[in-house]
């Protein structure tokens, strides 16, 4: 004689439905404000650029590639003015000094290499 | 520098794509304009330097520069240029799911709230069972801030971690109401770990009666996946890591293997009573009452081991590749630990500590070569030294910059990063080491 095959929803309707379950996430900051982009110069012809080594894994591990940057952009932009800078200590310090002297100088900039 | 008014890009790895749109959105930047190299460019050669300029940005798939150029000259978009707020989602005391045993396992796993292996769910009569385990209210606070990074710098964190959260993670875990202060003290001190592209683990030692009371091991298979207490305390303390900081691999936690040592967080308990180990434990040592019960907190990579009679000789080898800047924890059995006293004539653990000091030891080539150096001790050397400490330290880091590349030096800086705890059941003499720092003793009583 054949054997019917139970139902799964039998199965389903047996089993133990879990309620009231305690939620394991913290609460993150609710709201903060959004921050629009900068305006962008048109070009990079005749501007001053910065680059910034910001030296995760030391400054010699990202100096190679942010010099040949420059050069490029030396090189293939007229009258391109290009500022490489270390920042001060660390990749966690907060380098205010410079931050600020780039939001003076700088038309534009940029920073790396994190890994 | 975007705040001071100036149009700047970062250049990233490709693989740090996911984590700095993370990280920006956390800081502030919906639209963040990114580019990403072709391959990680650190400490790569010429010939990897030349290709990664020809190549193309990661994210975009342009010529390298011009995406740079690009990013840089582009107008805004409308989408750039919006003010407004951003949200988390406020998260509610209960779930908003219900369902069978394995539809509550699939949305904890689906909601990255596990750590892969099925949990026990955390309902609210299973949660008021473990908050007996202390006198604490529920919603007292543990911890103000939660986070595995940076958060000035867009790690993400997680806010006002109360008892009831520690406990509901408790009971995920498989732990018992009597483990929960030991659970409490852990997380008043935050995260086992911090979120690094080196794979680093937590490591939790407890101290004194409490040890006992709740049944934890301290002697055979102390560190194995045999013991009820050291094998729930420790994954809860990970999955405090997983949900208080939500930590997601590529995006929050970026250890690029990870560390099977993460799943329980290398817990265990100080072998206090075998009447072989010659020295006072490890938290008597530290200034605690033997009977006060503690928990110490460690962080590092991983634990070496050697097996034989020369105890001495063995834990200079199982810690040399320990990085400098690093402490270093030595794990001993009671039988290696009555060796040295009794063998080798280390009357006090003082003197093994001063030995190690003297005769662990690098060239300053292997030093130079450390990443904890170049990246943090020569760019720091340019800060201000607070401490007598900082400014000792700062003095070495200089002279050993003059050095030639052969000259052998120590290791550590001074004994006081060395650190020993006798553990197992004192059958063999065995030794492991490694570059577990710690971090801090924390009272369990209190949490009582």
């Amino acid at each position: 004689m054949k054997r019917a095959n139970p139902s799964p929803l039998a199965a389903v309707k047996k089993d133990n439905v879990y309620t009231n379950i305690l939620n394991p996430m913290a609460q993150q900051k609710l709201e903060w404000n959004m921050i629009p982009l900068r305006e962008r110069p048109a070009t990079l012809e005749g501007k001053t650029v910065y680059i910034i080594n910001q030296r995760w894994g030391g400054t010699q591990a990202h100096e190679p590639l942010l010099q040949a940057m420059k050069k490029w952009l030396e090189d293939n932009i007229r009258d391109i003015h290009v500022v490489y800078r270390v920042k001060l200590g660390s990749y966690a310090v907060n380098d205010t000094d410079l931050w600020r002297e780039v939001g003076e100088k700088a038309d534009a900039a940029m920073i790396g290499i994190p890994h | 520098m975007e705040k001071q008014g100036t149009p700047t890009i970062p250049i990233l790895s490709p693989y740090l794509v996911a984590s700095a749109r993370d990280s920006a959105f956390e800081l502030g930047w919906l639209h963040p304009r990114l580019v990403a190299l072709s391959e990680p460019n650190a400490l790569r050669g010429d010939k990897a330097i030349k290709r990664i300029v020809k190549g193309k940005d990661a994210i975009s798939g342009k010529p390298l520069m011009a995406a740079i150029i690009d990013a840089l000259t582009n107008p805004l978009t409308s989408e750039e240029k919006k003010t407004g707020k951003l949200t988390h989602p406020v998260e509610p005391r209960f779930l908003p799911v219900t369902g069978t045993y394995d539809e509550i396992q699939q949305y904890f796993l689906d909601h990255k709230m596990t750590d892969g292996l099925p949990i026990v769910i955390p309902t609210e009569e299973k949660v008021r069972q473990i908050l007996t385990g202390t006198s604490h209210r529920p919603d007292e606070i543990v911890a103000e801030a939660f986070r595995m990074g940076i958060t000035d710098n867009g790690q993400r964190e997680g806010r006002n971690i109360t008892v009831e959260k520690v406990a509901t993670i408790a009971v995920m875990a498989g732990c018992k109401p009597e483990y929960l202060p030991v659970l409490l003290a852990l997380a008043s001190k935050g995260p086992p770990y911090f979120s690094s592209a080196q794979s680093f683990t937590g490591a939790a030692i407890v101290h004194g009666p409490i040890a006992k009371e709740i049944g934890m091991a301290s002697g055979y298979g102390c560190m194995g996946p045999y013991n009820h207490a050291n094998a729930t305390i420790g994954r809860a303390w990970q999955l405090m890591g997983r949900c208080l900081c939500y930590a997601i691999p590529g995006v929050t936690i970026m250890g690029d293997w990870g560390n099977n040592l993460q799943y329980n967080s290398l817990t265990f308990a100080e072998n206090v009573d075998n009447p072989m180990t010659p020295w006072e434990p490890f938290y008597v040592e530290k200034g605690f009452d033997p009977k006060d019960s503690v928990v110490s907190i460690w962080e590092g990579r991983g634990l070496r081991q050697r097996c034989g009679y020369n105890v001495p000789d063995f834990t200079l080898k199982v810690l040399d590749n320990v990085e400098p800047e690093d402490g270093a924890l030595v794990l001993l059995t009671p039988l290696s630990a009555k060796m040295l006293e009794e063998d080798f004539g280390f009357t006090t653990r003082e003197q093994f500590r001063q030995y190690i000091y003297e005769n662990s030891t690098m060239t300053v080539k292997e030093w130079l070569d450390s990443d904890q150096i170049q990246t943090f001790a020569i760019p720091h050397l340019e800060l201000p030294a607070p401490t007598p400490e900082r400014q000792q330290a700062q003095k070495a880091v200089k002279e050993r910059l003059s050095m030639p590349g052969d000259t052998v030096i120590k290791r550590f800086r001074s004994p006081s990063q060395i650190n020993f705890i006798v553990a197992g059941e004192g059958m063999i003499y065995f030794v492991a080491g490694g570059d577990f720092h710690l971090k801090s003793i924390v009272e369990i009583d209190p949490w009582r």
